[in-house]
């Protein structure tokens, strides 16, 4: 049967551990306030906007740009890893877990534009920026989250169900 | 739908690990089955039904409202 082609089981460890860098990143900037100045660099772009804001004021098409990349690190080792997580199989991949896969992004998505929907309806002015921000990771963690919740209960059962 | 495996895993004495082993999905999987929460694959009826020696309409039954 043709199944779908998903990572080897081990890259699921190397997303835990992305994710769990990508948190560590967040951890510093956000929360301790620590000092992350050498993650300031000079980086090609494909496009850097000319804002006033910018360390670097001079904008346009593949350019070279100094930006604070902390975020851009958090969000790559966040995505990356929770992408990993994701595909990686199971022990045993069969089409019972492909269902729960099915399952879980099905829930995945509709969960994440349900949200969307009440944050456009009931959050005004610039806290919907976070919201867009948090749009970003919201399917991958609701999907990791529900689907280890199923994979948890289906575990569960055959715990409990006699032989 | 419903199934037969229990009865026929029953008769023929082996445990759900051993027929999860033989048709190569997990024991979870079987357990779902047996239970009625998850309706297997025709590859997968086929396989079960194979290993028992039996037809797969002999194992797997249509319920109403199916």
């Amino acid at each position: 049967m043709k199944s779908i082609v998903l990572f080897p089981n081990y890259f699921k460890k190397i997303g835990w551990v992305l994710i769990v860098a990508a948190l560590g990143i967040w951890l510093c900037s956000e929360i301790l306030d620590l000092d992350l100045s050498f993650l300031t660099l000079k980086v090609p772009a494909i496009y850097s906007a000319d804002y006033p804001l910018t360390s670097d004021p001079k904008g346009g098409w593949f350019v070279y740009t100094t930006q604070d990349m902390a975020y851009t690190l958090f969000s790559v080792f966040f995505i990356v890893g929770g992408l990993l997580v994701m595909f990686a199989r199971e022990q045993v991949e069969d089409e019972f877990i492909h269902s729960v896969r099915h399952s879980a992004l099905i829930w995945a998505v509709s969960i994440n534009y349900l949200l969307l929907l009440l944050a456009f309806l009931g959050l005004y002015g610039p806290v919907f920026i976070d919201v867009v921000i948090y749009n970003v990771y919201s399917i991958l963690i609701i999907y990791i989250l529900r689907f280890n919740y199923l994979l948890r209960i289906s575990k569960k059962r055959a715990l409990v169900y006699e032989e | 739908m419903k199934n037969n495996i229990k009865v026929q895993r029953a008769i023929k004495g082996i445990t759900q690990q051993v027929l999860a082993e033989q048709v190569g999905v997990s024991r979870q999987s079987i357990v779902a089955i047996e239970q009625g929460k998850y309706v297997p694959s025709t590859l997968l009826a086929l396989k079960i039904a194979g290993y028992f020696v039996k037809g797969v309409e002999e194992i797997f039954e249509l319920e109403e409202g199916d």
